[in-house]
């Protein structure tokens, strides 16, 4: 029985891992790149959630999994576009601008559910079923696809950065934003795409998401904005590993804790054991030394 | 010729006339007011429209039937009690110093029930609180509070021998930290140790995580019969979901009070084979023999199909049983109010009396079936019902008589002074 638990903590750890890493690492790359704590990004994951439910029924899941995280994409490219064009001399109105985008995106898709639906809060059904017997308990084998997406899309993500031109521009962005300017790297577009492409993660976790947590509403989005938070920072922010890293870290914490404890105090619990990496390393675990 | 002292006798006799018509006719026009605590926003709202509407065609219902005494009654609504104590509270106020309510039916939030009944008893109005929480008719209530519709605790003591005997009495509770979860615990495990069985209870936050696997992990399958679950609404949707997940349906017994799903349909196939503890049938064709033609006009009036959805919403579940609590309140008032001849709040004490003890008879005012005030704790006593979920609609498989349901209770507000 405890075995099993702990079997089951773990693999539930891993597969929550990537849906961090998925969360986190968009809020690093936009944070590399633009230089701005996105706050907005929760918002993000929230429309992914809130647009995989709507599109499943019409376009099935893999079509959701392709058109929400683009719409989300292109949206958040123009607002990026609309609202961070430059870096910021003063950070604070930077996060500021993320901070009201969030307000705006939550408050208008509140309202457009109330006006549509008449509920906020929908049902996701599970695109598919699929039992795992594990001891005397069952895993949902629906998790373990979303664990295979992620990673896939994760790797995706890797060839994009150091494989592509435009990510070679990206990378030179987040080096010296001045320097690549002056070497004509469309600097406007390529911070307007690392805003896009961050928040589009967000929305595919968000997609990946509703059929787990099964109830998508306009506030889901605050909860997980912290904690990304969070391990953004532990991981160092802007370093796209370090995030990685640590998502995982805290994801299995919180999971083995979890058997031990209730929910509120595993989660609190893991948030206190990354946290205690700050103490040793201020600048997180991908931190420039 | 006439004389002076006839004058004098005809114009007293005309005024005294006049006088008394006049205050009697005025009597007559004057109308009985009955305020509704209403939350129109918070997470109660949807309950609160509903209730708003059962309250609204009871009062119709009773002006056809020459109002009380044959003095029509009026519906007052506060603003927003916005599902909050303190804003209840002063809506409560409100609705009687400023509105003139005469009685007021309360919130369904057991919390604003809590933070209202003191109010009550100061402002010497009868208040009938729709949260269901046991404390509201133990510590917290007085002799102006009464309680129309059950509470947790009686419900748990109406069902216990059923469930101990058919599904089992090793039990895992798997429940919320807010009152309603947290009560029913309580209540459950008290009654589980006393029968010699087994009991572990697992607590979930408010509101709960979205993933609740790791939740569902900790239920140790070789020491659960019944699995009970006490949630919120959409929270007991999640859960039974995620019990689903685990095949748990199909391998322990599942048990909740009908509150945790009242406003969901049941067709989900999460809910297959799961039973419920209920106050009254969703479904019209389960209702008993004796109260359907009862059962007809109550739900053509609040506009309920046979079903348990709304008339006009086929899509909306409407919380049926829940809903009595306030239709019934409006007849408890007519009934006592008309056996003491009530005329204004000075007669409140009789009307207390006189509700404490009463018996209903089953009626189109009484739909729910006959209940009984009990007067120490002015709680309600009604019958209950076991139901289980099968091919997606509940269906009945036993009535509990209210007498199964009378727990001994500490509270005794008959010596409270008005």
């Amino acid at each position: 029985m405890f075995s099993t638990m702990l079997l089951l903590a773990l693999l539930n750890g891993l597969v929550w891992g990537c849906i961090w890493a998925l969360l986190a690492l968009g809020l690093s790359l936009i944070y590399g790149t633009l230089g701005v704590l996105n706050l907005a990004h929760g918002a993000f994951y929230m429309l992914g959630a809130l647009l995989g439910w709507a599109l499943m029924p019409l376009v099935g899941f893999g079509g959701a999994l392709l058109v929400a995280p683009l719409i989300v994409g292109l949206l958040s490219l123009w607002s990026g576009r609309l609202l961070l064009p430059k870096p910021q001399k003063n950070t604070v109105m930077a996060l500021l601008a993320t901070f009201a985008l969030m307000l705006i995106l939550q408050q208008t898709t509140a309202i457009f559910l109330q006006v549509t639906t008449g509920e906020l809060r929908h049902f996701v059904a599970p695109p598919l079923r699929w039992p795992i017997a594990l001891g005397d308990r069952f895993y949902d084998g629906y998790r373990l696809l979303v664990a295979g997406i992620a990673s896939v899309v994760l790797a995706g993500l890797w060839a994009l950065l150091y494989g592509t031109r435009w990510g070679r521009w990206l990378r030179a962005v987040r080096e010296n934003c001045e320097l690549a300017l002056s070497l004509g790297i469309p600097v406007p577009w390529v911070r307007a795409g690392a805003f896009g492409l961050g928040a589009a993660l967000a929305a595919l976790a968000g997609v990946l998401v509703g059929p787990i947590v099964r109830e998508v509403q306009p506030a889901m989005g605050i909860e997980v904005l912290l904690v990304s938070v969070l391990i953004s920072v532990v991981g160092g922010l802007g370093s796209l590993r370090g995030a990685l890293v640590v998502a995982f870290l805290y994801s299995v914490t919180e999971n083995l804790l979890t058997v031990l404890t209730d929910p509120t105090l595993a989660r609190a619990g893991a948030l206190g054991a990354i946290g205690l990496i700050l103490i040793f390393r201020p600048q997180g675990l991908g931190g420039p030394r | 010729m006439v004389s002076r002292r006839d004058f004098l006798r005809a114009s007293i006799g005309a005024a005294v006339t006049l006088w008394v018509s006049g205050d009697s006719g005025r009597a007559q026009l004057q109308s009985i007011r009955i305020g509704h605590q209403l939350d129109r926003t918070g997470a109660v709202a949807l309950f609160g429209k509903w209730h708003n509407r059962a309250i609204d065609a009871a009062i119709k219902w009773v002006n056809e039937q020459r109002g009380i005494n044959g003095r029509p009654i009026e519906l007052v609504n506060s603003d927003d009690a916005q599902t909050k104590p303190d804003v209840g509270k002063d809506e409560f106020e409100k609705l009687v110093t400023q509105k003139r309510a005469d009685f007021v039916i309360g919130s369904v939030f057991s919390g604003t029930n809590i933070a209202t009944a003191p109010l009550a008893k100061a402002l010497k109005t009868v208040y009938f609180p729709q949260g269901i929480a046991t404390a509201i008719s133990e510590k917290f209530g007085n002799r102006h509070v009464f309680k129309s519709y059950h509470t947790v605790r009686a419900a748990i003591e109406a069902a216990h021998e059923w469930v101990f005997a058919n599904l089992g009495r090793r039990f895992t509770i798997v429940h919320s930290v807010i009152d309603f979860g947290r009560s029913q615990a309580e209540d459950w495990t008290e009654k589980i140790r006393a029968a010699g069985g087994e009991v572990q209870t697992i607590s979930v936050p408010f509101p709960a995580p979205g993933d609740l696997l790791p939740t569902l992990q900790k239920i140790d399958l070789s020491k659960t019969e019944v699995l009970y679950h006490a949630f919120t609404a959409v929270e007991t949707a999640r859960f039974l979901q995620a019990a689903r997940d685990q095949n748990l349906q199909a391998r322990v017994k599942i048990l909740g009070l009908i509150e945790g799903i009242d406003i969901l349909s049941t067709a989900d196939p999460s809910l297959e084979g799961t039973y419920f503890i209920s106050g009254y049938p969703r479904r019209a064709d389960q209702a008993p023999d004796e109260l359907r033609d009862f059962d007809r006009e109550y739900r053509r009036r609040v506009g309920i199909n046979p079903d348990g959805f709304s008339v006009e919403n086929p899509r909306e579940v409407v919380p049926i049983a829940d809903l009595f609590g306030s239709w019934q309140a409006v007849f408890l008032l007519k009934q006592a109010a008309e056996l003491v001849n009530w005329r204004s709040k000075a007669d409140n004490p009789a009307l207390i009396q006189a509700l404490e003890g009463l018996t209903m008879p089953a009626s189109v005012n009484f739909p729910q079936g006959a209940q009984f005030v009990r007067a120490q704790d002015h709680l309600v006593f009604h019958d209950h019902y076991i139901e289980r979920v099968e091919q997606g609609q509940l269906k009945v498989l036993a009535r509990i008589p209210r007498e199964k349901s009378l727990y001994k209770t500490s509270a005794d507000y008959t010596k409270e002074e008005f």
